[in-house]
């Protein structure tokens, strides 16, 4: 298609006053409509509601339009909405383009004539890029049908069983000896007091017996390699000791083992041999032997009828290949003997609240004496709320746990004290409010101050000081038992995991889903799936609502059988390729190789960050949608289309780093209009020659953001940025006007800052000398 | 060992008797101490309710004094030690204050750099000198004495900088009281407030903590109250009577500061120790 | 607060005062205060107090400046710090006390006898004048005739174990303080009478 034929169509949103009420809708469309190859420009009130799509659609008739351009919210918003309605009219997807005038304009300033320039320029840089987009089509690739889950706890275990019963082959990975989790350890659940390994154990014995599924304990995964729908996992598997199959559960190993240790089932309120049946009802139902404080003896082996002891069991590796993978890691809960005042670990009768439910298992007793407790107290907000220790939110479920094991101790011990002490008491599932009541009701005594200190008083008593806040006195009363209620963490080893399968982390450490509200079990990564505690603090109840979530994720991504594989690839342009090479090392996915023919992109494997495409000496490489004469014009567009002084631009890497810039607008943290972001699908995709483009063409200065965790490693990152910092400079332009930095998404805040930061600079700079970029277009033009 | 040794003004007044306990028992467990020349007072509670930047700018002169002779500073009252550490905290977050204070401090030809460290004796004898070294200059086991370690409030709230035992559970007078072969007896009030700060501006408010503190004590089952700090002590011993007085009850336990029951396990007597001056009298053994 | 009988009412509450105190030091974390108690749960002196240092925060969360300033409470305070140990916001409890006393003097909320305030002002012009502290003197500047009359007994037990100090030692040249502390020209805090 030649130059002449190009008909873009521009279409500007108020969206409802979020852009009109700061940027001039009109001044813009005025400006846009001026634009090359611009057939028509308009506005509307909601560009993304019917009427507004029905505008854009009747646009498209009437003007004969080939490509569009919206500017409104960020395309992070509604770029799927504009591309499925234009392609419904004819028009490739990829020949839609965005200006993100919203999060990153609107919203982030309310100057109405500098935001206004700043949407001009936005515009500008979009249509620019427009009329260099190719029609794209997505390809499919056939997948995987398996499931890895990764945690055999009740929300591992539930995902497992949905996706089982819809036909789909599930491997279940479990560090522990034993699925189960933590739920297999209460008591009671609330509201309704179940008794949890009731319900729980016909899940795990279904889960055994189920054709297609997997079991895999005492297993964890120690490499993971593909995409979504053709994963490969390397699994660890930690030797057992013990033939499942052979043994019979009969106990008699354990009898002679001379061993004892703290039992972690338990949490340490009892002790277990270091050959040992996880607990009664553990799945598979077979000894293990615990290899750390196991004295290789033997004597188990003699005792053992079944002969089901193999004490050359060794570490065994084995690979497994999927096409989606859940975490369902679940938690740990926070350790409070840092906490010295509340005592823990300096006094037998001082437990958690998972220690309480093992005593309550057995009978209910205090670990000092063995003697039934005569009054209790509970401790809410054990390192929970806590900003002076890193974890400030509230971990959910431990007021109403506090207040289920209240009453269910009542109906077991008569006459017994019972006393809550919390910060604020939260009820808020089906049923909880209407239980506290009941609590109430029953002789649960609660009183609202956070617990200052728990001190040993004479022989087995503790004494609990607290301020009782409804009524302003200082309360102190003794007990002969506390219960502390710390803190939900992510489980150990999570963050390592999601290191392993490029998941982002949370500034609360947990896991951190795609979108909050709209895709609440999804990963960065599109094939693996979170679920359950690993993503925060959570009851039963909700694990279970997440796995059954994941369960139809799955489906959907691997229902159809097939994948849809992005058609943003690098490719080679082949007559230009010599061979030498340095785009085959630089990719960070190897997903190019050196044929007799030339360099070949390898499409499943290519990632779509442009790494290679700077790296090569003849321009013999580019990215589709993210091409030379598409970036050039879209600089060429945002640095140059208005005179503002000083112009910033940002170069953000398009997928965590464009993000946080979307939060800051979000939040409604506010920046100097200056910074103009053009998104890049990495800073690794520049070259010196994008930047000496955008100063040669109007900016002052140039940042560089990239996010965490991307393909562009620290190392290359660093080395990348002084490279082009180098060029740069011996254009005669001075280093301070170009900075970058990495980013993540809870960091956004930091953005602001730097953004605001940047332009002080420049302004101090003052803007670029014109001498100065006359002398860098020559160069530019020589290019 | 040798420190700038900073009496403090209890010492000059009310506690002239754990002055001179202070520098005999540190002179016989070696450490040397060389009294900070023309010292003068933190500031207390006082000066920081009414001039903040003064209350920064008495406790840097008594550190820039102690960095020209090249010496840690060494208080025994533990209200001075929470004074000379928030100073320290203040001036190191924030240098614009740090730099007022060197320019005021300039026209006394003194310069406060922050690196002078405050030590409390305490610290310094169960932590430098130790248990070990203690126990050897022990002449006499004072074995028959429960003996309740009272810390005070200041301890409780030792920024972490300048910390030297747990905040919520003490253990140091509890380990000084060992080595000297007697019983510590924990009490649950060891770390309220005697009343000691306040007692001349809420007296009735004050006696009922000091009650506080003598009852709880007593019902744990302590024969005397060992302090760390001058004017616990001052207050515990010398209004003892008072508070009987006023709430018609009798505790008779003597109160014991720290360098006087070192003192009598190191071999000095009563009256060199000065607990002939106590107004409840040490009758034991 | 016991005994309170009065109803708060909207032209009590003065959004300002919670605005200035913020800026104050000790009073930049105050927006996060969960009032959960744990201050007042371990303050070691709240017994005295009117109002426990977590009413004390909730005093000026409500903009209650007249009460906040008026109230001996934020005098009780011995700086213990046990409170902002354990503060799970990390607001820094004392440094706010000494905050408000300092604007509670500077607005001249208190009477010109009151106790905690004569206490204070004696001890600093004491200070200025000796280099260290005179207790003796201290006391008989703030008591009056009865209170030293009803002391008697006391002091008697004191002067028999030979433990009342008349005159104290004094720096040598204790103006230097006073010098130190008036040509601090960057101090804001209005200088005490």
């Amino acid at each position: 298609m030649s130059n002449a034929e190009r008909r873009i169509g521009v279409f500007i949103c108020h969206c409802g006053g979020n852009i009109g009420n700061t940027v001039d809708v009109e001044k813009v469309r005025d400006a846009a409509a001026q634009f090359r190859f611009v057939k028509c420009a308009e506005t509307n009130r909601y560009l993304c509601s019917s009427s507004g799509q029905d505008l854009i659609r009747s646009k498209i008739q009437e003007h004969g339009l080939e490509r569009v351009v919206i500017g409104s919210c960020s395309p992070r918003m509604h770029l799927k909405t504009f591309r499925d309605l234009c392609s419904s009219h004819g028009i490739n997807p990829y020949l839609v383009e965005m200006a993100n005038l919203r999060e990153q304009c609107s919203w982030t300033n309310l100057d109405k004539d500098n935001a206004t320039s700043k949407a001009i320029d936005l515009l500008a840089g979009a249509v620019g890029r427009a009329a260099y987009l190719e029609p794209l089509t997505p390809t499919d690739m056939k997948v995987n049908s398996n499931v890895a889950v990764i945690g055999g706890g009740v929300s591992g275990i539930c995902a497992s069983l949905e996706l089982a019963n819809q036909g789909y082959k599930v491997f279940i990975v479990e560090r522990q000896p034993s699925i189960g989790g933590h739920m297999a350890q209460l008591s009671k659940t609330y509201p309704t007091l179940d008794c949890s390994l009731c319900i729980l154990s016909p899940k795990l014995a279904e889960t055994k017996g189920h054709p297609l599924i997997e079991l895999m304990t005492n297993t964890e995964v120690a490499a993971i390699d593909g995409s979504a729908g053709s994963y490969s996992l390397s699994l660890t598997r930690r030797p057992r000791y013990v033939n499942e199959n052979k043994c019979t559960g009969c106990g008699e190993c354990a009898k002679v083992c001379p061993v004892e240790v703290a039992d972690e089932f338990e949490d340490g309120t009892k002790r277990r041999r270091a050959i040992y049946l996880p607990f009664p009802q553990a799945v598979p139902n077979a000894y293990v032997i615990d290899e750390n404080n196991c004295t290789k003896c033997w004597l188990c082996v003699k005792a053992c009828k079944h002969g089901a002891i193999n004490p050359r069991d060794q570490v065994g590796q084995k690979k497994i290949e999927v096409g989606a993978v859940i975490v369902a890691t679940g938690f740990r809960l926070f350790d409070p003997v840092v906490l010295t005042q509340y005592s823990f670990g300096a006094h037998p009768n001082v437990v958690t609240n998972l220690q309480l439910e093992r005593l309550i298992e057995h009978g209910i007793y205090r670990p000092s004496d063995g003697k039934t407790p005569k009054k209790i107290a509970w401790v809410l907000c054990v390192g929970s709320r806590d900003t002076q220790i890193g974890q400030p939110y509230c971990s959910k479920i431990c007021c109403m746990a506090a207040v289920k094991e209240a009453v269910l101790l009542r109906e077991l011990v008569p006459n017994l004290e019972t006393w809550i002490f919390y910060t604020d008491l939260r009820a808020a599932g089906k049923g909880y409010e209407e239980f506290y009541g009941r609590a109430k009701e029953d002789g649960v005594k609660f009183v609202r101050g956070r617990v200052a200190e728990v001190v040993p008083v004479t022989g087995d008593e503790l004494m609990v000081r607290a301020e009782d806040t409804l009524l302003g006195v200082q309360l102190e009363k003794n007990f002969d038992l506390v219960v502390l209620c710390p803190a939900i963490l992510p489980e150990v080893g999570t963050s390592e995991l999601a290191e392993r399968l490029g998941l982002h982390i949370g500034s609360d450490g947990f896991l951190l889903e795609r979108h909050y509200k709209l895709r609440p079990v999804d990963s960065q990564n599109d094939g693996v799936f979170l679920s359950g505690c690993c993503l925060g603090p959570k009851d039963v109840r909700e694990s279970v609502v997440e796995a059954l979530s994941t369960a139809s994720r799955t489906a959907s991504l691997l229902g159809k059988g097939v994948v849809t594989i992005s058609p943003e690839k690098a490719y080679v342009i082949s007559d230009r390729c010599d061979s030498c090479g340095e785009c085959v090392n630089i990719c960070p996915t190897r997903a190019i190789e050196l044929l007799p023919s030339g360099a070949t992109v390898k499409s499943i494997s290519c990632v779509g960050c442009g790494l290679c495409v700077p790296v090569c000496p003849r321009n013999a490489i580019d990215l589709k949608n993210s091409t030379e004469p598409q970036l050039m014009a879209e600089i060429e567009g945002v640095a140059g289309a208005t005179e503002t002084r000083p112009k910033i631009i940002a170069f953000t890497e398009g997928t965590s780093a464009y993000t946080a810039c979307d939060l800051v607008g979000l939040a409604r943290q506010q920046y100097p209009t200056n910074v103009r972001v053009i998104k890049v699908p990495s800073v690794g995709r520049l070259h010196a020659r994008h930047l000496l483009a955008a100063f040669s063409e109007g900016a002052d200065g140039v940042i560089m953001i990239e996010g965490e965790g991307t393909f562009l490693g620290e190392e290359r990152f660093r080395a990348h940025v002084n490279e082009i910092r180098k060029v740069v400079a011996s254009k005669g332009i001075e280093s301070l006007r170009v900075f970058a930095t990495r980013t993540t998404i809870p960091q956004f805040a930091k953005l602001a800052s730097v953004f605001q930061t940047f332009t002080e600079r420049i302004q101090k700079l003052g803007p670029l000398p014109s001498e100065a970029r006359s002398k860098i277009k020559q160069v530019a033009v020589a290019r | 060992m040798r420190f700038a040794y900073y009496p403090g003004c209890a010492s000059i007044s009310i506690a002239r008797e754990h002055d001179s306990s202070s520098r005999t028992v540190s002179k016989l467990l070696g450490i040397d101490l060389a009294e900070l020349e023309n010292w003068n007072c933190c500031g207390a509670d006082s000066v920081r309710s009414i001039d903040r930047f003064a209350s920064v700018l008495l406790p840097a002169r008594n550190l820039a004094l102690a960095e020209r002779v090249g010496l840690d500073l060494l208080v025994t009252c533990p209200g001075c030690y929470q004074v000379f550490s928030r100073a320290q905290q203040l001036c190191q977050a924030d240098s614009t204050l740090k730099a007022k204070v060197n320019t005021s401090l300039s026209s006394l030809g003194l310069a406060y750099s922050g690196k002078t460290r405050t030590r409390h004796l305490l610290d310094v004898i169960v932590n430098d000198v130790g248990p070990a070294k203690m126990s050897q200059g022990v002449k006499r086991q004072l074995t028959s004495i429960k003996a309740a370690p009272y810390y005070g409030c200041q301890p409780a709230g030792f920024p972490e900088s300048s910390r030297f035992d747990d905040p919520q559970r003490p253990q140091a007078l509890s380990k000084l009281i060992a080595t000297v072969g007697a019983r510590p007896v924990a009490f649950p009030n060891a770390t309220r407030c005697c009343g000691g700060p306040i007692f001349m501006t809420d007296p009735e408010a004050a006696s009922s903590m000091m009650r506080n503190i003598l009852r709880s004590a007593r019902d744990a089952g302590g024969q005397c109250i060992v302090t760390m700090c001058e004017l616990c002590h001052f207050n515990l011993d010398a209004r003892q009577p008072g508070i009987e007085k006023r709430y018609g009850e009798k505790y008779s336990i003597p109160i014991v500061h720290f360098t006087q029951l070192l003192g009598l396990a190191l071999g000095m007597d009563s009256k060199t120790v000065g607990l002939d001056r106590n107004i409840v009298p040490f009758n034991l053994s | 607060m016991s005994g309170q009988k009065e109803v708060i009412g909207t032209a009590m509450m003065d959004p300002t005062f919670f605005d200035e105190v913020k800026k104050t030091p000790g009073g930049e974390k105050l927006a996060s205060c969960i009032q959960c108690g744990i201050c007042s749960g371990s303050c070691t002196t709240s017994l005295a107090a009117e109002f426990n240092p977590r009413q004390v925060i909730e005093l000026i969360l409500l903009g209650l400046g007249n009460k906040a300033l008026s109230t001996p409470s934020i005098w009780t305070c011995v700086f213990c710090r046990a409170c902002t140990v354990r503060c799970p916001q990390g607001i820094d409890i004392p440094e706010l006390m000494s905050s408000l006393r300092i604007m509670a003097v500077k607005r001249g909320a208190l009477p010109r006898e009151d106790r905690n305030l004569k206490f204070h002002e004696s001890f600093w012009k004491i200070l200025r004048a000796n280099g260290r502290l005179d207790t003796f003197r201290l006391y008989t500047r703030l008591a009056g005739m009865q209170e030293i009359a009803r002391s008697i007994p006391l002091g008697l037990r004191l002067l028999r174990k030979g433990r009342v100090a008349f005159r104290t030692p004094t720096m040598v040249h204790p103006e230097q303080l006073s010098s130190l502390t008036e040509t601090a020209k960057a101090s804001e805090e209005v200088s005490p009478r």
